[in-house]
């Protein structure tokens, strides 16, 4: 426990150098393994990017054409917009096992809308994304490789005066974005209690060009999760 | 039942995409339109046919010419038009850089320091072909200007430089820089932003220019009402990338030095204007870090004023200037 606690650590202070955005999902694993006993969970998450962002959810196993399916909804802040609560995101996802090994596949499909609010416009953006995470996966711990890929579909935009003022033209409205977004992840989990497991990743953003933009995108981000099953 | 249900999701979300007619990364929509895209904005040509945004007020006598060297790099002349009351002795020429403001936007490989040369050289020429020019600088167009002198000195017949970038590596080391405060909402709200906007075009990549304030610090204003009130067209991501690349900025290697020599090649007295509100930059900076890189130099300190002087201190500094350009 005490090294995982400064594995924990090391993690965030490693990334005070850093600056990279969030991603927002559930890191959990072990609900199809709990079924019996469980099938439902709440989560929290908290990513360091390196701002703070925090997002709190919930989970519900679902037994759809044969095929065990976790819906999970959330809701998340940065965590120093809090107060004023104008950048919050929602997501909505689906996600389930490929293989019936511990070797195994974990792939997610969702939807993310966030709300925006920055020096220029606010607004709000719809976007989906995918994943796959292949890894090792047993009763009390799981190993994995996620790769998730989220793409921008439709962007709101309405502009605040200020920026009006200097380009009265802006235009507002909806905006067609075909920007794109790889997420590569390590990520690990420890179950304790049968009840309460918690998780961590370090995560690598990477634009679909393939190319950084600093200093707006510098790549690297972490993650602690804690998730309860009932 | 079921299937309705999917049916109609996919309907209202094709739906909603079709609604959005707006390509976020066209120009004119979220940023405004460049002369390359609006015939209507006054134009200048270089010999490589990429156009500059360039403007002049005055009339040109052939030795009163001066050209104004906006800051950033990557920023645009909107905030100097208060210079524009010189015309009345002077012909001023205000434009923006090659790659940003309203000018022609071009790849980043085509901005350099040796290009940005090349570009002041070819406007002086051309419309002060047989008389030196004087050049007015701010911020990075000051260590432009006096870049240029170092290469030209023959071409400059005075200098002013409001508030420039550490000229050399030892001012730039000794040169507080901005900074970056994790716990700060804009941090958040940028971050928040740079995960769903791609500045992979030069559109959003210039949007994302200015709401990223990362050519503007808090400590550069004189009050905070000051901050939203500095006017502009439009910044130039790659224009901003490729000069402060050049510069040694982007990965800290910057030694470049613009004034090595100077002391023996120009010998004209220079005007340096320093507020008392400017924390990086400021008169204190001016006075211990440039003026002794000069083989003459008159250090103005300017009372309650931050970086963006121009904007805000015009009527403090318009009669400083035009009495030194007088003598």
């Amino acid at each position: 426990m005490k090294n995982i606690t400064y594995l924990i650590i090391c993690l965030i202070a490693s990334l005070l150098i850093n600056n990279v955005t969030f991603s927002q999902n559930f890191d959990n694993n072990f609900l199809f393994r709990n079924a019996d006993s469980s099938s439902n969970i709440v989560n929290t998450n908290w990513q360091f990017d390196p701002s703070i962002f925090v997002n709190i959810g919930y989970g519900k196993l679902l037994q759809i054409a044969e095929k065990k399916v976790e819906i999970s909804a959330g809701v998340g802040s940065p965590i120093f917009l809090l107060k004023s609560f104008d950048n919050i995101s929602l997501t909505i996802d689906g996600s389930t096992f490929l293989l019936k090994d511990k070797w195994n596949i974990k792939s997610k499909l969702g939807f993310k809308y966030d709300f925006f609010d920055n020096t220029l416009s606010k607004g709000g953006n719809f976007s989906t994304y995918i994943s796959v995470m292949p890894g090792y996966f047993t009763k009390k711990w799981f190993a994995g490789i996620d790769i998730l890929y989220r793409q921008q579909f439709l962007t709101y935009m309405k502009h605040h005066d200020t920026y009006k003022q200097n380009f009265p033209e802006a235009t507002e409205g909806w905006y067609e974005n075909r920007a794109g977004f790889f997420y590569f992840s390590a990520k690990g989990g420890y179950l304790f209690h049968n009840k309460i497991e918690t998780t961590i990743r370090v995560s690598y953003k990477m634009p679909k060009t393939l190319q950084l933009y600093p200093p707006f995108s510098v790549a690297i981000a972490a993650g602690i999760g804690i998730n309860y099953y009932f | 039942m079921k299937k309705n249900i999917y049916f109609l999701l996919v309907i209202s979300l094709a739906l909603l995409i079709s609604c959005a007619k707006n390509d976020i990364n066209q120009s004119g929509l979220l940023v405004p339109k460049t002369v390359a895209e609006d015939n209507t904005l006054p134009v200048f040509e270089l010999s490589d046919k990429t156009k500059i945004h360039l403007e002049t007020f005055g009339t040109n006598t052939g030795e009163n010419v001066i050209i104004v060297l906006h800051g950033g790099p990557g920023n645009d002349y909107r905030q100097y038009l208060n210079l524009t009351d010189l015309q009345d002795d002077y012909f001023i020429v205000l434009w923006d850089q090659r790659g940003t403001g309203l000018s022609e936007r071009v790849d980043e490989q085509e901005i350099s320091l040796e290009q940005y040369l090349a570009d002041l050289n070819e406007i002086a020429v051309h419309f002060s072909p047989n008389h030196p020019i004087t050049l007015i600088g701010h911020s990075w167009g000051g260590g432009y200007a006096t870049y240029y002198t170092q290469q030209f000195p023959a071409k400059v017949k005075k200098l002013v430089l409001v508030e420039p970038l550490p000229l050399n590596k030892n001012a730039l080391d000794n040169m507080e820089f901005p900074k970056i405060i994790i716990t700060s909402e804009e941090m958040s709200r940028f971050l928040g932003t740079a995960d769903f906007i791609l500045p992979d075009t030069h559109a959003t990549a210039d949007y994302m220019m200015i709401v990223s304030g990362i050519i503007n610090d808090d400590g550069d204003y004189f009050s905070s009402d000051e901050k939203d009130k500095v006017p502009y067209y439009r910044y130039g991501y790659a224009a901003y990338k490729a000069i402060s690349t050049d510069l040694g900025l982007m990965d800290n290697t910057a030694d470049y030095d613009f004034v090595a020599g100077l002391k023996e090649t120009f010998k004209t007295k220079v005007l340096i204007l320093g507020g008392t509100h400017s924390s990086r930059l400021g008169y204190d900076f001016q006075k211990k870090y440039h003026e002794n890189l000069f083989f003459d130099c008159q250090t103005e300190k300017i009372e309650n004023a931050g970086h963006y002087m121009i904007v805000f201190n015009a009527p403090t500094i318009l009669p400083i200037i035009r009495n030194y350009l007088n003598n």
